[in-house]
């Protein structure tokens, strides 16, 4: 009888182990942070609103290359698209930050820069490169997510942009 | 006897678990490459190196390429 109960016991142990080890690679991702600009909006400083404008969210880091190629070519969209209610988060994912500070001081962007260090942004965006890129219309939702950054790709989301800011006009 | 089938029954099943765990993380996500990033973690060794060898391989094994699979990399593009 008493091995009876002990063999239970441990039974409820490993089920409680597997359950808890197994976790990780069965957890059903909630639906994607990616849809909706609302959460990054809540990332940004207060003054910063992004209320009926078109939105490039942008993912970096410092070690990436292609990142490096990609923040000119942002910051002459955002020269040339801001007035028209368009807006640039960028969203820097070095654990190094300094090496990140680096980075921005040799190519000072114009528009806003957010950091996060830890990868929870990241995570619920479920980034599977780098860089990558979101565009928003103004209705905050979702239009076209980019994976690296090609200049022949570019220029097809600069055309993108240029047309979802012709369909409203700024608030 | 009895006790020796039971501990070992649990120690196969433990080991079961851990097996099964393994696959609960897939590895570096791409957020986290800055140390794979760097030049000194890239597999590739100079491409004199990388040449002889790869002649090696081919014209004592009859095989090529492979190259460029797991290891450094910022995994960018």
């Amino acid at each position: 009888m008493a091995d009876y109960a002990l063999h239970v016991r441990v039974a409820r142990f490993f089920i409680s182990a597997s359950l808890i080890l197994t976790a990780p690679a069965t957890t059903i991702q909630a639906k994607n942070t990616a849809d909706s600009i609302s959460a990054i909006q809540t990332i940004l400083p207060d003054s910063t609103s992004l209320d009926g404008k078109v939105v490039y969210v942008d993912f970096w880091a410092s070690w990436c290359v292609p990142c490096r190629h990609s923040f000119p070519w942002m910051q002459g969209l955002y020269e040339k698209y801001h007035q028209k209610g368009f807006e640039i988060v960028a969203v820097g994912v070095d654990k190094d930050h300094k090496a990140a500070l680096k980075f921005l001081e040799d190519i000072k962007p114009a528009f806003s820069v957010v950091f996060d260090s830890t990868g929870e942004i990241a995570k619920r965006y479920g980034l599977e490169a780098m860089p990558t890129s979101f565009v928003y219309g103004r209705d905050g939702r979702l239009v076209i997510q980019n994976r690296g950054f090609h200049q022949e790709e570019a220029d097809s989301l600069d055309a993108i942009i240029g047309q979802l800011l012709n369909k409203g006009k700024t608030k | 006897m009895k006790r020796l089938v039971f501990f070992l029954s649990m120690m196969v099943a433990l080991l079961t678990l851990l097996f099964l765990s393994g696959c609960s993380s897939v590895g570096v996500q791409v957020w986290e490459r800055d140390v794979l990033s760097k030049p000194e973690m890239q597999m590739d060794r100079p491409a004199l190196d990388r040449a002889i060898d790869d002649h090696i391989y081919f014209s004592k094994e009859a095989s090529s390429g492979g190259r460029g699979f797991g290891g450094g990399g910022c995994g960018c593009n």
